[in-house]
């Protein structure tokens, strides 16, 4: 019978007593899903790898710290997303930021309800095909519109753990994830026109 | 209370997301019972949801080694500051060495043409000072004056005195 696998309080329980293999296996368990969400602010494979090394060296030098009341994961994504904004304003990139002001909240609210629909995209579509639109859709939205959409959409998390990685309410997660679709999906019209309905 | 479009389109999303609390969920779906825009505008956002597909896991794995590699040097207390990203010297750093350079030589020639100006005896910053004051406009006029008598072999007047009218010199 196969060991169950070990809870991550254990591992980093094992790894402040001093355990590197145990910080290894935690590593493990996560680095596939740090990848993932890295490539989301970097389309480079080398600064992929940079990105996510300093993540996990960062959670390790700050392991005394995790308190627990989030699970490690989602512990690990607040690392992860101010580790890449980081590595970009060394950078001298300025990634695309957004106000949430009061106006934009109104001309997006409008713009979902009076603008064309869009459509879901074509059956004949390759998946490939459809992930390349929608990354670059992606890529030209507002950092905090895009942060909400990948952590909703791709790393599928709940609104709370949402919250508790960006360090805002629930309530602005839900105007804020409003917001970011509407801005998608404006932007993905504006960038394919084909794909608008009638 | 009237439950509107404007009350009711921020919750669609979080309703299909099954993130809605139920008393919210009733008044969205009531809502949603008479009113198209809103319909149609959950149709939209599910089309949305739609357009963000999960990519396979093996396009972003990942490299083998990573892992042991990372714990490595945590333990070996690297703290993780993108030595190795960080960006080589700007082109604007040699400028400002060559700047510096330049800067060196020209004081390196000033402090030798000064030591050869004062080596041949020209005037120097002793002698160019301002003790000795400019005579005046009426004094070198009188001189002039006196210049131009002796010249001329005329007795000395005062020129003061306005000069007698004489006959005219050819």
């Amino acid at each position: 019978m196969q060991a169950a696998p070990r809870e991550d309080v254990s591992l980093v329980a094992e790894t402040l007593a001093g355990n590197p293999l145990s910080f290894q296996l935690l590593v493990e368990r996560y680095q596939d899903r740090m990848f993932g969400l890295v490539r989301h602010y970097t389309r480079n494979p080398v600064e992929i790898e940079d990105i996510v090394q300093d993540t996990f060296l960062k959670a390790f030098t700050r392991l005394k710290s995790f308190q627990q009341q989030s699970s490690f994961y989602t512990w690990l994504c607040r690392i992860a997303i101010n580790t890449a904004l980081d590595f970009h304003k060394r950078h001298g990139r300025n990634p695309v930021q957004a106000v949430e002001d009061l106006e934009l909240s109104q001309a997006t609210r409008q713009a979902s309800h009076s603008s064309a629909s869009l459509q879901a995209p074509d059956a004949r579509l390759e998946r490939d095909e459809i992930q390349r639109i929608t990354q670059a859709v992606l890529a030209e939205l507002p950092e905090i519109f895009r942060t909400v959409l990948v952590l909703r959409e791709f790393e599928e998390l709940a609104y709370q753990d949402m919250a508790d990685v960006l360090g805002i309410s629930i309530g602005t997660v839900e105007s804020r994830l409003f917001r970011a679709r509407a801005r998608f999906k404006e932007k993905l019209l504006q960038m394919h026109p084909e794909f608008g309905g009638t | 209370m009237d439950f509107t479009c404007q009350d009711a389109l921020p919750l669609v999303p979080s309703y299909l997301d099954g993130e809605l609390s139920e008393v919210r969920a009733g008044l969205l779906r009531k809502h949603l019972l008479d009113c198209q825009a809103c319909r149609a505008s959950a149709q939209d956002s599910k089309s949305i949801a739609r357009w963000f597909v999960q990519p396979a896991r093996a396009e972003f794995a990942a490299p083998s080694g990573f892992a042991a590699r990372v714990a490595r040097r945590a333990f070996a207390g690297d703290t993780g500051s993108f030595e190795a990203a960080r960006p080589a010297p700007r082109e604007n750093g040699r400028l400002l060495q060559f700047v510096l350079s330049l800067s060196a030589a020209a004081a390196a020639v000033m402090l030798l043409s000064a030591i050869a100006l004062r080596d041949q005896g020209l005037p120097n910053a002793d002698s160019l000072n301002a003790a000795n004051e400019p005579e005046s406009v009426e004094t070198v006029l009188r001189r002039l004056d006196e210049l131009n008598r002796q010249s001329l072999g005329a007795p000395e007047t005062d020129p003061a005195k306005p000069a007698a009218p004489g006959p005219r010199q050819p």
